[in-house]
């Protein structure tokens, strides 16, 4: 399997799987955390490493860095991703999540995110081998 | 004489207080110490859980250590508390939570446990998540009230506070305003209904048992939005002190090139929240991990606060003032202190 024409190395799908579950990661939090998240621009970041990485699974699995069946997993987070996007974008860039307020906001509670939510736990779960991502106490 | 109880990643010190020095006497060594619990009314009873390594208790409030916790079927232990109402002679019911969020309950002093399975019908359920490793979730913290056996208080991160009322048979799920990330709930002997949250992005109060609450930081900076631990005076349930940060990111520097900054502020029955800082003893804001604040319920107007590396603090005027207890380190423990228990004994 090749991106662009240029062959992908096992090293390299092996990080680029590593990119994307890092980026799932927020993706399936609780809304409260979710909201602390977009205020450090975690919730924009991942989604700007989503779009980069989402097209390149199935180079990344071909070279052996991800099974089928999580490859799969993932689509169907960038699937539910897109879902997300088209609903209600504004989460991912709106300035005016900085106060503080805003923690207590019902943002993250529609029915697409609660989607995405369930696809991206189901899948980091997978993914993550019980590692976790940000704290360990 | 007080004796402090000192979870560290591989071991549970004994350190035995006298004046400002503080001797190490005991140890467990056992990795993963996650939780300690005194008996609020024996304190030569205690209480260690761990992450994969099972439950220990000591009657000599930790000289020496034996292995409990038979009938717990779920290896990460991540919370462990004492009932001062639910009585057996001498022993209070002893509540074990863990990660995947169940509750076990103790009637023998901690030798075998059952587990409360209601909790896992609480509607909620499957929105609990926490965020490190949200396809997992655990319980955090745990109470119980101070004058009916059959009410405990149980934070699930993030979920909220769960309760029940009626000794474990059902669970009542999480109320709205409550923070539904429930690093620290307390109860008070003096202060019956009365049920204190200190949380991920707010400090709360229920007057009815947990069934409503109220949100109260107006006095705090609006920077000041995420809470750990919170300590009651025992002699006054209208004096606490509880540790503070801006995010969990700095409070915990638990992210790669973050700087730590915490802080502690004190709410009395005059005077509404204000700040602790260096003048009153404590450590300078910047560079401090977020505290473990904590108290013995024989010891009125008495607070302890422990941060790394290894270092801890003593207010007997309710938290108006603090000294730094002179620790003799155990050799070969690593100086980090994971959780904290205290006994006047």
């Amino acid at each position: 399997m090749t991106i662009d024409g240029e062959a992908v190395s096992s090293e390299e799908a092996t990080a680029g799987i590593g990119r994307l579950r890092q980026a799932i990661h927020p993706f399936a939090g609780h809304p409260m955390a979710q909201r602390r998240w977009a205020q450090m621009s975690y919730i924009q970041r991942s989604a700007e490493m989503l779009e980069a990485e989402g097209g390149q699974v199935d180079a990344y699995v071909a070279a052996g860095a991800a099974t089928e069946e999580e490859g799969q997993l993932i689509k169907e987070v960038l699937e539910a991703f897109e879902a997300v996007k088209a609903s209600r974008d504004d989460l991912f860039y709106e300035e005016v999540l900085a106060p503080r307020e805003f923690l207590w906001t019902n943002a993250f509670g529609e029915d697409e995110w609660v989607d995405l939510r369930a696809k991206a736990r189901q899948t980091f779960g997978v993914l993550s081998n019980e590692k976790g991502a940000l704290i360990e106490r | 004489m007080t004796t402090l109880l000192l979870g560290t990643p591989d071991a549970v010190v004994r350190m035995q207080i006298d004046g400002d020095a503080g001797r190490p006497d005991g140890l467990l060594e056992v990795p993963g110490v996650t939780s300690l619990a005194v008996d609020p009314h024996n304190g030569e009873l205690a209480y260690a859980a761990t992450n994969g390594n099972g439950l220990h208790r000591t009657t000599d409030c930790g000289r020496t250590w034996s292995r409990g916790g038979e009938g717990i079927d779920r290896p990460i232990q991540s919370c462990v508390a004492v009932s001062r109402s639910h009585r057996n002679g001498d022993t209070g019911a002893v509540f074990v939570g863990t990660e995947m969020a169940a509750l076990y309950r103790s009637e023998d002093g901690g030798a075998t446990f059952t587990e409360l399975s209601a909790l896992q019908d609480v509607p909620s359920k499957p929105t609990w998540s926490f965020p490190p490793k949200p396809n997992t979730n655990h319980i955090v913290s745990l109470d119980t009230d101070p004058e009916d056996p059959e009410r405990v208080y149980v934070g699930v991160e993030l979920g909220g506070i769960i309760r029940t009322e009626d000794g474990g048979e059902t669970f009542l799920d999480a109320t709205a305003i409550q923070d539904l990330d429930p690093h620290q709930i307390r109860t008070h002997p003096k202060a019956p209904g009365r049920v204190y949250e200190g949380g991920g992005s707010s400090y709360c109060e229920s007057r009815d048992h947990g069934s409503s609450w109220t949100r109260d930081i107006e006095a705090m900076p609006d920077e000041i939005r995420y809470f750990f631990t919170l300590a009651l005076d025992p002699g006054d349930p209208e004096t606490m002190v509880i540790s503070s940060a801006r995010d969990p990111f700095t409070g915990h520097k638990a992210v790669p090139g973050a700087v730590a900054w915490s802080t502690v502020y004190r709410r009395t029955a005059d005077r509404d929240w204000h700040e602790l800082t260096s003048a009153n003893g404590l450590p300078q804001q910047e560079e401090t991990l977020m505290a473990i604040l904590d108290t013995d319920e024989r010891t009125p107007g008495e607070f302890w606060y422990a941060t790394d590396p290894a270092v801890v603090y003593r207010s007997s005027n309710s938290g108006e003032s603090w000294e730094q207890i002179r620790l003799e380190w155990p050799d070969g423990v690593e100086e980090k202190i994971t959780c904290m228990a205290i006994s006047a004994v």
